[in-house]
C-alpha cells in the first residue's frame, strides 16, 4: 500500500474510533483498517509501514505549514498520525499548542489524545510537556485522581520513569496542606510497589519538604510543629521498617542519607519544641546502624547490607562532623577494612579517601 | 599513575569496524531508526562527527557537506531546528554550534542571530526554556551556556543569575535533578557541573558529596550506572565519568573495569556501540564508549573536553578552556 493510502487509513481509525491504546506489531493485519490492526479499540502500527509513513507525514506537515489557506483540520490529522508514531516530534507537539491557542483543538481533547499516546511513548519528555503546558493554562482541567492513573500506569510501563515522576512532582504545586498530607501518607503506603524506585523515594522527600515549607510558616504554633514532629517520626519508623521488610535495596539507604541531610538543614522546625534536639536524632541513627548492621552478632546480615550501613554511618559522620572524634573515624575506618577483608570488594576507595581528609581537619 | 596498554584487555576498540560504521549511516533512509531519530537529526550529526574526530579520523565526513546542512536547519529566530523544517529548540541549536565549531565552519553562521536566539530563552528566575513553548530543565542550562561560551558571548545573559537557579536543583545527595526537587540523575549532573565549569563557578558543587554518589554508581561488573539500582549502560559511563573528571574525582572509580564494560559493549563485527553487551547499537552510545574511552586514557584516541564533549584541539583552537583535566 502507498503512503498516502496508509495515511488515509490511518485518518479514518482515528476518525472513527476511541483509541484507547497504541503499540508497533511486527505483523501487517488483514481486517478492515489493514495493514494496522484494531482489537477492541487498540490499535497496532507494523513495523514495516513506520519508515515510508514518516517520510511521507513529514513532507505533507511541512507542506501543510507553508500552505497559506491554513487547513487547520489537516493539520490536526497530520499531526496526530505523525506523535501516534512518534512521541518526541516535538515540531508536531507545537503545532498542536498552537492550534489549542487558536481555539481549534479543545485542551480537553488533548488530554486524551496525550493519555494515549503515552501507552506507547511512557518516557518521551516532548509529550509530558504538552500536557503540563495544557494544564498550566487550564489549570480547571486538573483532576488528581486522573492524572495519577496515568502516571501509575506510565510507571509500570517503564519503571523509575524519570518524566512521570517529575510530573507528580509538578503536580504538588497545585496542592493544598491536607491534600499534601493525605498524598504523603498514601505514596508512603504505597512504596512496597515501587522499592527500587529511587524516584519514588525522592518523591517522599519532595512532598515532605512541601509540609514543611508551609508549617514553616507558621513557626510559632506549637500544635502544628508537634504534628510535623509525629508526621517526621512516624516517617522515620516507616523507613527503618522498610529496610527490614526490602534488604539489599540500595534506594532505601539512598533516601536515608537525603533525609538525615534535610532534617539537619531544617533542624530549627522539626526539632523545635522538644527537649530532644537534633544530635539526639543522630545517635539514634548512629545506635541504631551499629546494632543491627555492624554488630558482629548478628549473623543474619547480608554483606551488601554491611556496606549500605557502613556508608550510611560514613554520612551521617560527614553530616555531623564536629560530633565526631578521632576515635570514632578510626573505629569506622577499621570496620570498612573489615568488610573489605570479608567481602572482596575495594570499591570503598572514595569513602576512605574522605575519611582521611576530614582526619586531617579534626 | 600507569598508562593504559591496547594488550592490558581481553577485546580491543575495532576502530575500523567504528569508523566504517559512522562512515554508513547516512546510508539508512529506509530503516524505522533512521526516521524515528529524523526530528533529532544535529543531535545525531554532532554525536557521529564528534566521535570521528576522538577517534582521530575526521575525514570520514565531509566537513563542508554537513556544515552546509546543519546551516539549512537554522530559522528566521535564529535558532536551529532538529533537521530542515522543524522548530527552533536549544537542544539543536547547541548541536549545531558545536558541529560548526569542531569542522572550523562557525565563521559562516550569523553569530548574532543564534545569540540573540539563545538570550531570549532565559527566564526572570535564571532558568532557561527549551523553546518558545516554556519547557524549563537544567538540561537547556547548560545548552544555553555551552553556546554561547563557544560564541564567546555569555555577556549576552545573566550569568549568575543562571548559576543561582542550577543551585536551586541540587539535592541532598549533591547531585541535580532537571528542575527544583527532581531526582538527582547522572546526566542531569553532567549538565549542572558542565554549565558550572563554563562560567568558573564549581565552588558552588560540594566535590565530595557529589563524587561519592557519582563512585558509587559503579557496579561489579564495572558499568557504570545513573542513578541507584539503574542498570549499567555506556552513555553514563560518560555522564559519570566526565562529572567526576570536572570535580577531580576520577580516581574514585576503577578504570581497567569501567574500560573492559566500555569494550564488551562494542559490536566487533558492525561496528558501533550499545548500551550494554548485546542491545542494538546507536550513534548516541558510540559517541559516549569513545569519549568515556578517551578520558580513561586508551591510547590512540584524541582527547576529549569533559566539559564540552569536544575535541580538546577545538576547545584550545576556540580558546574557551576552562581549565585543563587529569585523566586517570
Ligand atoms: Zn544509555
Amino acid at each position: 500500500m502507498d503512503a498516502e493510502s496508509l495515511y488515509n487509513t490511518l485518518k479514518n481509525i482515528i476518525i472513527n474510533k476511541t483509541l484507547i491504546e497504541v503499540s508497533f506489531v511486527p505483523t501487517q493485519g488483514d481486517g478492515e483498517y489493514q495493514p494496522f490492526i484494531l482489537m477492541e479499540n487498540c490499535l497496532g502500527i507494523p513495523f514495516p509501514i513506520v519508515p515510508k509513513s514518516l517520510e511521507y507525514l513529514k513532507k505533507k506537515f511541512v507542506e501543510l505549514r507553508k500552505d497559506k489557506s491554513l487547513n487547520y483540520k489537516e493539520i490536526d490529522y497530520c499531526t496526530k498520525c505523525i506523535l501516534l508514531f512518534n512521541g518526541e516530534y516535538i515540531t508536531a507537539w507545537n503545532e498542536r499548542k498552537n492550534l489549542i491557542q487558536l481555539g481549534y483543538i479543545k485542551p480537553e481533547f488533548d488530554l486524551q489524545f496525550t493519555k494515549l499516546c503515552l501507552t506507547k511513548h511512557p518516557k518521551s519528555s516532548n509529550l509530558w510537556y504538552h500536557r503540563q503546558w495544557i494544564l498550566k493554562r487550564y489549570e480547571e482541567l486538573i483532576n488528581f485522581d486522573k492524572e495519577f492513573e496515568i502516571i501509575e500506569k506510565s510507571i509500570n510501563r517503564y519503571a523509575t520513569n524519570y518524566f512521570a515522576w517529575n510530573h507528580r512532582i509538578w503536580l504538588l504545586n497545585y496542592m493544598t496542606i491536607q491534600k499534601l498530607i493525605d498524598e504523603f501518607k498514601s505514596t508512603q503506603s504505597s512504596m512496597y510497589k515501587h522499592v527500587s524506585d529511587h524516584a519514588g523515594w525522592n518523591y517522599l522527600l519532595t512532598i515532605f519538604k512541601r509540609i514543611v515549607s508551609i508549617y514553616k510558616e507558621d513557626i510559632n504554633n506549637k500544635n502544628k510543629l508537634n504534628e510535623l514532629k509525629i508526621l517526621w517520626n512516624e516517617h522515620i519508623e516507616f523507613v527503618k521498617k522498610s529496610l527490614k521488610e526490602f534488604p539489599g535495596h540500595e534506594t532505601i539507604w539512598y533516601y536515608l542519607r537525603i533525609l538525615a541531610g534535610f532534617v539537619y538543614q531544617n533542624k530549627d522546625i522539626i526539632y523545635k519544641n522538644e527537649k530532644e534536639d537534633i544530635i539526639s536524632f543522630f545517635e539514634k541513627e548512629i545506635t541504631f546502624i551499629n546494632n543491627e548492621y555492624l554488630n558482629e552478632n548478628n549473623v543474619n546480615i547480608l554483606l551488601v547490607e554491611e556496606k549500605f550501613a557502613l556508608q550510611y554511618k560514613a554520612w551521617l559522620y560527614s553530616l555531623f562532623e564536629n560530633n565526631i572524634t578521632k576515635e570514632d573515624y578510626n573505629k569506622l575506618l577499621t570496620e570498612i577494612e573489615n568488610y573489605q577483608c570479608m567481602s572482596d570488594d575495594q570499591s570503598l576507595y572514595y569513602l576512605i579517601d574522605i575519611i582521611h581528609r576530614i582526619q586531617v581537619k579534626v | 599513575m600507569s598508562e593504559i596498554k591496547v594488550e592490558q584487555f581481553p577485546i580491543k576498540l575495532e576502530v575500523e569496524k567504528h569508523l566504517k560504521y559512522l562512515k554508513e549511516l547516512n546510508n539508512h533512509q529506509d530503516e524505522l531508526e533512521y526516521w524515528l531519530s529524523e526530528a533529532l537529526r544535529l543531535n545525531g550529526i554532532y554525536w557521529g562527527v564528534t566521535a570521528t574526530y576522538i577517534l582521530d579520523h575526521p575525514e570520514i565526513y565531509d566537513s563542508k557537506e554537513i556544515s552546509k546542512f546543519i546551516l539549512s536547519c537554522q530559522n528566521e529566530d535564529g535558532g536551529f531546528g532538529g533537521c530542515t523544517d522543524h522548530d527552533s529548540h536549544l537542544l539543536y541549536t547547541l548541536s549545531a554550534i558545536q558541529v560548526l565549531a569542531i569542522c572550523d565552519t562557525l565563521s559562516e553562521v550569523n553569530k548574532d542571530k543564534v545569540v540573540k536566539y539563545v538570550a531570549k530563552l532565559q527566564n526572570p528566575d535564571g532558568s532557561f526554556s527549551g523553546d518558545e513553548w516554556g519547557e524549563v530543565d537544567t538540561r537547556f542550562s547548560y545548552c544555553a551556556l555551552s553556546c554561547l561560551k563557544i560564541l564567546h558571548r555569555l555577556d549576552a545573559v545573566d550569568v549568575p543569575k543562571a548559576v543561582e537557579y542550577v543551585k536551586k536543583c541540587m539535592n541532598f545527595d549533591g547531585g541535580f535533578g532537571s528542575v527544583e526537587s527532581a531526582e538527582s540523575h547522572s546526566g542531569q549532573i553532567f549538565c549542572c557541573v558542565g554549565a558550572l565549569a563554563i562560567v568558573d563557578r564549581l565552588d558552588i558543587v560540594d566535590a565530595d558529596k557529589l563524587g561519592w554518589w557519582l563512585a558509587e554508581r559503579q557496579l561489579p561488573n564495572g558499568g557504570l550506572n545513573g542513578r541507584p539500582e539503574k542498570l549499567e549502560d555506556v552513555c553514563y559511563s560518560w555522564w559519570v565519568l566526565s562529572s567526576l573528571s570536572i570535580i577531580d574525582r576520577i580516581h574514585w572509580i576503577n578504570k581497567e573495569k569501567l574500560i573492559n564494560f566500555i569494550l564488551s559493549c562494542q559490536d566487533t563485527e558492525t561496528g558501533g556501540f550499545s548500551d550494554r553487551q548485546g542491545d542494538m547499537v546507536d550513534v548516541f552510545h558510540t559517541l559516549f564508549g569513545i569519549t568515556g574511552l578517551s578520558l580513561l586514557g586508551y591510547p590512540n584516541l584524541a582527547k576529549v573536553d569533559p566539559v564540552y564533549c569536544m575535541p580538546v584541539s577545538t576547545i584550545e583552537r576556540l580558546n574557551i578552556k576552562t581549565r585543563t583535566y587529569n585523566q586517570i
